[in-house]
Parts: structure tokens; sequence; C-alpha cells
């Protein structure tokens, strides 16, 4: 310390004084005759002086700018550069904030590590007296639950429409101290019909209005009154950017809830996880029942990355997947930008070897030349990050296709910006190092005058080809597998129908009957549609929503039992014909079939795996031990149910409100032989006049289960965007190596033209290099692409291969003639060489 | 000038002398390689070019001071004068070489 201050203060005079000492010192020495002691004196000058300088970061500032003077001079070199890291640093950015904000976000509540999910026997839900019984037991803190509403009507005055809600327990907001916007959340003090509202809802539904705090909201026909409204980031405990319109109060005592709990201040997440089990244990010597509570306990940081399942585990595979391409691409980048170093450093190899002879140390150069690459790649990084803050903010605007709401609100934060930060620090390694460390190895050995050659160049060159065919091919097995996608048979038509989704307010149906009339009547209303053919309702439609039950059948004759997991909905008569779902024998439900004798109708995976693959209905079947007999009335075509990509499943399908079947929410299909665009405003209005009142939305079926494609379109989307860009990054790199290797046998070819030779040799010399290039990159680009291709199979629909030779024909292809597009400017460069000139040049 | 009866200062022993040359007041530059010079009885002679890099070295550790005054002949010279914690340094390192000289006779004699 001591040391820094002398250093700073003195340091300024120390160089006079040195010159008057010494001076005094050799006039001394002249006296005594000795005209000369010093030999060098600015040897001895720099020796006594080096000390008192701050001498690495003095160079480190003379390096920054003599690497930007340098810079300077080459405006396009530092333009692609820029580019390439811009690009590269930036997609790798988005996509790490995307994975932050999906995975990593708190949920928008005090304290989010002392959050936790709790749940018993892998449900989700969790019973009243279970929930009161860890309440009272004071293992928490405090206990909230919560539970989605996913059919709300809201009734602006004009038109209802159906809403998303989360029902919260009455502690929710006290104990959970969720931050706000406006307003306040409930307490246990406040009536039941409040409501507290998302931004979201606010803005697009509300108009921003200032005051809308104490203001009634009509939901379901009751008037709630709203206490506060969210901010934009507010984040739910379900996380996954799950985001509802607004949250009301819990009013059913007896409802099952997701429970979270605020851990107790003395307490940590396994202390809390085995005084809960000691709770489940009592709880179930008191009650009984099986399975019993206590089998499974399990208390989870409320974060989206601690529970993650099946099908959340499918969107982190993808994002790792994206993840690794995006940094392919960036690796490809920095390749790319070694070359450019390699070439602009060889271009420089007689400075470097003239001050290494004179004694420069190599670490110097070294550190010189790094320099530069840490410039580019920071103000990349800048340029990159800034890339990716619009990317974000793209993607928050983008109104996903899904049935469920899914927004997500990306804000640069500290972990997104040391991602950047790293990855500009591997960047600067990755492009600086090797074309450094070779460059002032090649000037150490001796050449002086003469260029060594370039086959670092080469390797790189071949090293960014098989990264970029490796890159390409997922993507191009992303788009073929977009493509057979597209031409999946669902089971089902989807044009020239619409979906007329319905949520019936349940003050007024609140039972079988009314819930049937009102269905019934719809059905009428829309068949008298001219341009309709035919009209059907259903409980779910494939994609939208799915019933999984899992259950026992007997046989009735034999004693053939049948246990299998089933997809289970309810359809009146008409559905298959207005779904275009081909019955395969028997025949449809009537409508006497609601009330008559039970029937179900089976489908063709249902037929294989309980009949034996007969397609033969009149069979009788008994539902579980002890179950109602069924009837199997008729056999269908499988239809998908949940993806695409599914494989066949057993479905069953029962009466639409058979026995005291109660819905909420009913779907209708309509069937047109017009455009089914046409019919929306005469179906809309149909609807409404029937009553307005119930919220109607109506869409073509074929809008609605965009987001069946979603995942394939997205993956497409996003995959081919990256592979764009790394075949983009690979035509740079292979043209700046074409163009260096003209220029680098300017005097060959300058020799050959001047004796004769042909044209068109000159240009098969230039090209055979080039194409040497690509064929060595692209068979080990493939190679390595089959393997790494392999576990994508769980994107893909049945039917497209990991190893699909459309894919990888085209991204040769494509790579080809890229790359010999890329060569063609240097060659036309190559034979308009003048033979004086280059011979003159060297 | 005979080099050969001119042995080379050891690694390290610069900085001894320059500072059990200091001991006995504050000299000049010139003067510390006279004075080493004379006090060794002419044998050893200190190289200008390592002199004054070990002075800024000194000082820079703190074991020296240095300041302006007037020479003998009146002129402008710096004056170096050894700190407490000069002293110190040279105690030790006075120790370290008595030890080193003695085991170097010790090989030698056997």
């Amino acid at each position: 310390m001591r040391r820094f201050f002398l250093k700073l203060t003195r340091r300024r005079q120390l160089e006079q004084d040195l010159e008057a000492e010494m001076a005094f010192h050799r006039e001394m020495a002249a006296a005594e005759g000795n005209p000369t002691p010093f030999g060098n004196p600015s040897v001895v000058k720099e020796q006594a002086l080096d000390l008192w300088r701050f001498t690495s970061f003095e160079d480190f500032w003379r390096d920054i700018r003599y690497g930007l003077r340098s810079l300077r001079r080459s405006p396009a070199f530092v333009l692609s550069a820029l580019l390439s890291l811009a690009l590269g640093i930036g997609a790798n950015t988005a996509i790490f904030s995307l994975i932050v904000e999906i995975f990593l976000s708190p949920p928008s509540v005090d304290q989010p590590q002392r959050v936790a999910s709790i749940n018993f026997r892998r449900s989700s839900h969790t019973e009243a007296r279970v929930r009161e019984a860890v309440a009272s037991s004071g293992v928490f803190a405090d206990v909230v639950g919560e539970t989605e509403y996913p059919s709300l009507t809201w009734n602006d005055g004009t038109q209802t429409r159906r809403v998303v809600a989360i029902g919260t327990t009455k502690n929710f907001f006290t104990a959970m101290r969720i931050p706000m916007e406006m307003g306040r959340g409930w307490s246990e003090q406040d009536r039941d019909r409040t409501a507290v509202i998302s931004y979201r809802f606010w803005q697009s539904h509300l108009n921003s209005d200032p005051s809308t705090v104490g203001k009634p909201l009509v939901l379901d026909g009751q008037i709630y009154t709203v206490m506060g409204v969210l901010p934009a980031n507010h984040k739910t405990l379900i996380g996954l950017g799950y985001s509802p319109d607004l949250y009301i109060p819990v009013t059913e005592p007896q409802a099952p809830l997701s429970l979270y709990g605020r851990l107790r201040p003395d307490m940590t997440l396994e202390g809390t996880q085995s005084a809960l089990r000691a709770v489940a244990q009592r709880l179930d010597a008191e009650v009984g029942g099986s399975p019993k509570l206590s089998s499974q306990v399990e208390v989870q940081p409320a974060m989206a990355f601690a529970h993650l399942h099946n099908a959340t585990m499918t969107i982190a595979v993808f994002l790792g997947v994206l993840m690794l391409l995006v940094f392919l691409v960036l690796v490809v980048a920095c390749v790319n930008l070694a070359n450019l170093m390699l070439v602009r450093n060889a271009a420089r190899r007689q400075e470097l070897a003239i001050r290494l002879s004179l004694g420069a140390a190599r670490s110097r150069l070294l550190q010189q030349l790094m320099v530069e690459s840490l410039l580019l790649s920071l103000t990349g990084a800048l340029l990159g990050f800034g890339l990716a803050q619009v990317l974000a903010g793209a993607i928050t605007r983008i109104d996903l296709p899904m049935p469920i709401p899914i927004h997500f609100h990306i804000e640069p934060n500290w972990r997104v910006a040391t991602y950047a930060a790293a990855l500009s620090i591997l960047a600067t390694l990755m492009c600086g190092l090797l074309p450094a460390w070779q460059s002032t190895r090649a000037s150490l050995s001796s050449h002086l005058q003469r260029a060594p050659r370039q086959r670092m160049g080469r390797y790189l060159v071949v090293a960014q080809i098989t990264i970029s065919v490796v890159v390409l091919s997922i993507s191009a097995l992303f788009l073929r597998n977009l493509i057979m996608a597209a031409n999946t048979n669902l089971g089902f038509e989807m044009k020239h129908a619409l979906r007329v989704e319905t949520h019936l307010p349940s003050t007024k149906y609140n039972a079988t009957a009314p819930m049937h009339a009102y269905v019934s009547a719809a059905l009428n209303e829309m068949r008298g549609i001219p341009g309709v053919e035919s009209v059907a309702a259903a409980r779910m439609l494939p994609f939208l929503d799915a019933e999984q039950n899992h259950v026992h059948f007997i046989l009735s004759g034999s004693n053939d039992a049948c246990e299998l997991s089933v997809n289970q909905n309810s359809v009146t008569p008409d559905f298959f014909s207005a779904m275009r779902t081909p019955l395969l024998a028997g025949r449809s439900f009537t409508d006497a079939d609601r009330t008559g004798a039970p029937v179900l109708i089976a489908n063709r995976s249902f037929a294989n795996r309980c009949l034996h693959g007969r397609l033969t209905p009149g069979v009788t079947v008994r539902w579980g031990e002890g179950g109602d007999l069924y009837q199997i009335a008729g056999i269908v075509e499988d239809t998908k149910v949940m993806t695409v990509g599914e494989d066949p499943r057993p479905q069953i399908y029962l009466p639409l409100f058979h026995g005291t079947e109660e819905t909420k929410r009913v779907e209708f299909v309509v069937r047109s032989t017009t455009p089914a665009e046409q019919q929306i405003k005469a179906v809309r209005d149909a609807m409404h006049r029937l009553d307005p009142n119930v919220a109607v939305d109506v869409q073509p079926l074929e809008t609605s289960m965009a987001f069946a494609y979603l995942p394939s379109r997205l993956g497409a989307g996003l995959m081919g965007s990256i592979g764009m860009l790394g075949l983009i990054l690979a035509a740079i790199g292979l043209s700046g190596v074409t163009a260096y290797a003209v220029t680098r046998r300017s005097r060959e070819i300058g020799i050959r033209l001047a004796i004769g030779a042909s044209l068109r040799s000159v240009v098969q010399l230039v090209v055979s290099e080039s194409v040497w290039l690509l064929v060595a990159g692209s068979l080990a680009g493939l190679f390595l692409a089959l393997f790494v291709a392999r576990p994508l199979t769980m994107f893909f629909v049945p039917g497209m291969s990991s190893t699909d030779s459309w894919a990888f024909f085209g991204v040769v292809a494509a790579l080809f003639v890229t790359g010999v597009a890329a060569s063609v400017g240097p060659i036309h460069r190559a034979v308009k060489i003048d033979p004086a000139v280059s011979l003159r040049d060297e | 000038m005979a080099k050969a009866t001119t042995p080379a200062l050891l690694q390290g022993t610069l900085d001894l002398l320059i500072l059990h040359a200091l001991q006995r007041g504050s000299l000049h530059g010139y003067a510390i390689a006279q004075t080493i010079h004379l006090l060794s009885d002419t044998v050893l002679k200190v190289e200008e070019g390592s002199l004054y890099p070990a002075l800024y070295r000194l000082e820079l550790d703190g074991a020296i001071s240095s300041e302006w005054g007037v020479s003998e002949n009146n002129r402008k010279a710096k004056y170096y004068s050894i700190t407490k914690q000069g002293r110190k340094i040279l105690t030790q390192q006075q120790e370290t070489w008595s030890r080193l000289s003695v085991a170097v006779d010790r090989v030698l004699a056997r």
C-alpha cells in the first residue's frame, strides 16, 4: 500500500532526479579519469525506474491504445467481427434470459427462497382437512392454498368473455406479501367478493383506468370489487410464465387446493419436511385412508425448476438443445474471427519478428495481440447484450397461441449480464489465443521475410464447416419435422370448421338439466345458420384439453380383464360427423343414449388393446370391479389427443350429459361447406341471442389448435434461424479464407498466367482448395450430426427419423452452394491479377 | 584494467554493502561506490550500472531515504541515508551473510 502511494506521488519527479544524479556521478568519475562509468545510460535509467512504474498496467493501457489505432485502420474487419460476435453473443444471451425467466425466476413474493410448495402423494392439490391440519400444526409460519379457475366468465356490460383466474385462501396476500402496483391484496377481514387483477388485464380490458380500485367487476354473474392491481412483472407461484387475468378468494371451504408454505425463520427445508411427515403420520393414524398421506411428503422450493415433470422436462430439454445450438453458433463466429485474426496477424509477421529478435518477451506480444480480441469481444458483447434485450422484448410481446395464458416478462438482470460478460471473455480466448499463439511462434522460427504456410487457417475453416454442418443438420431436421407434422393424419379435419368455446356462469347453470337445455338450444340455433353442415358439442376437444383415466374393464361373457390408461370424453351424437372422424363399425350415439342404458364408443386403439383387435360393436364391458355394464355401440378411428407427435391412445366416448354429468365449459364444433371464417359472425350473434351471459369465444378450429403445431413451428422457426445464422457465418469464413489464399498465391498465379496457363486451370486451382475444405468439413460434420441428432427424436412426430436423408442431403447441398458462391469473389479477383503487378508486389 | 583481480559481486550482496556503507552517515551515489571500493581495499568495484537500480529499489522498499544536498565540491547531489527499516534489514542480511561465508569456508577447508 505504502509502495503504491509512494509510486503515485514521486514517480514524476524521479526521472529528472535520476538524470541529475547520473550527471553528477559522471562528473565525479570524469575527475578521477573514468569518463564513461555507465556503459549504456538509458539501460541504467530504464532499470532504475522500472520498479517505480505500474508496469503491467501502463503496458496494458498502451496496448489498448495501440489496438484501437490498428483496428481503426481496418473497418471492414472490425465490422464483420463485431457483427458475428454481436449475433453470436446476442442469440446466446437471449436464449439464456428466456431460460432464466422460465426456470430460474422466483415468484413475486417476499423472500421467495423461504416459500415452499407442499405436496402429498404426488398430487398437486390437497384436500381441505389436510390443509387445515397442516396450517394448525405450526410447522410453517403460514400456509396458503390456491387453485385454478380456468373458466370464469366476465361480463363487461355489453359482452361476456372468459377469464382465467386463480382462487386463493384469504391469507394469501398477507402471508406471501405480494408487491402491488395499485391498491392492496385482500386480507382475512375483507369480504368474499373481491378481486385482484393483473397488469395485463388492467391494460387490455380496463384501458389502464387509474381509478379501477374500488370499482365492481361482474364475474359469473356476481359482483366483485377490485381491490388491487398487480405489477407488470408479477410472477405466480406456479411459475413457467403462467399469467392469470385475476385472483379471487376461494369461497368453497371444501375445495382441494395446491398448498404453499412460508418456512418458519428457525427451520430449514429438510427440518420442515420431516416435521410435516410427522404431521402426516398423525393424520394417517387418525383418519386412515389409502394411499397413506405419509407415503410421500414433499416440501420443495417454489421455483419452477424444482418441480420439473414430464411436460416441463420436454421444454427444458428443448431449451437445452437450443442453448447448445446457439453456443455452437458462437463457436462458429469465434472460429471465423480467429481466422480473420490469423490473416491479420500474418500481415504483421515482420513487425512481430523484429520485435521478438530485439528481445521483446513473447508474453508481451501475446498480450498485445490478445488485447485486440478483447476489445472486439467486449464491444461485441455490449452490442449482443443490447440485441438480446431487443430479442427478449420481442419474445415478451409474442402472444403464444396457447389454451392457457402464458406470458413472459423478460427484464435485463444481473444473471444475464454476467452471462454475457462471461461469454465475451470466452470469445476472447476462443478467437484470440490460438491466432496470437500461432503468429508469435511463427515469428520466432526465424522467417523474417517468407510467409509460413497457413495450415492453421485451413484447420479452422474445416472446424467451422464441421460445426456449421452440425448446426444446420439439426435445424434442417426440425424444418423437415414441421413439414411432416403438417402432413400428419390427426383423425379429424381442422379445415372448414369453427370451434365455439362456451363457459356457463355457475349462478344460472348449476345442474345437468339447464346445461343440457342450453346445449340443445345452441345446437338447434347454429344448425339454422346457412352454410352450416353439422354441429356437435363435446366436453373437450383434442389438443385443447384432455382427461386421462386409469381404468379397468372386464369383458362380459369371458373373464378377460383389460387395464389401461384411457382418454375419456363426452360428446353429442353428431360429434364424429362434425369432426370428420371415420366411424369404423357400429353406430354413433343417439339422443336416447343420454338417458338410456349405458353405452360408450371406443376407438381403434381401444379395440386393439381390449377387444383383441376385433372391430365388432355390441360387446358389453363392465367398467371396473362391480361397476356398471356398458355396451360398446360403435368403434371410431383414432384421433390425436394431446400432441401431434403422440402415439395412438385408447379413447372412449360417452354421451354428453349422461347421468348427472356437469360441465361448466362446453365446446362446439361447427362444420360448414364454405370457409369457416364466413360463419364466425353469424355464430357469435346466434349464441349471444341465446344467452348473453354465457362467455362465447368463436374461432376457426385451425386457429384455436395452432398451438398443437407450436412445438414443431417453434422448433423449426428457432432452429431454422439459428441454422441460417450458422450458414451465413460459414460463408463469411469460407470467403475470407479463399480471399486470403488467393492473395497469398497471387505471385504463383501471376507466374502461371505469365507462362500461359489458361484461366480455367487457375480457377480450378483456387476452387479445388475450397472444395477440399468443404468435403473434409462436411464429412466430419455429418458424422458428428448423426450422433448429436439421435436424442432429438423425442421432439419429432412419428415417422420422422433423426437420420432423415433429405435433411442431411439438403444441408450438404446448401453448404456447397454457399461455399462455392463465397469463393466467386476471390476467384474473380484471382483471374484478373496482372502478372506484372503481382510479380513486382513481393 | 586488471579485470581478473576484481571479483564479481555476489548476487544480493550489493544491498548489504550499500546499507553498510550508509551506516556511518548519509552519502551520495558516487561516494557510496567509492566507500565500498576503499573499504574493500580496492578489491571490490561497484558497477555504476547496478548501483543506481539498487538504490532506487532500496528506496522503494523503504530501506533508505534520499534528500538533495550540496556536495563537498559545491554541487547539487542526492544524499542517501539509512532508515530504521534499513537497519533492521542490514542486521538480517549481515547474519545471513556471515552464516553463508562461514559455511563456504568450512566446505573449502575440507
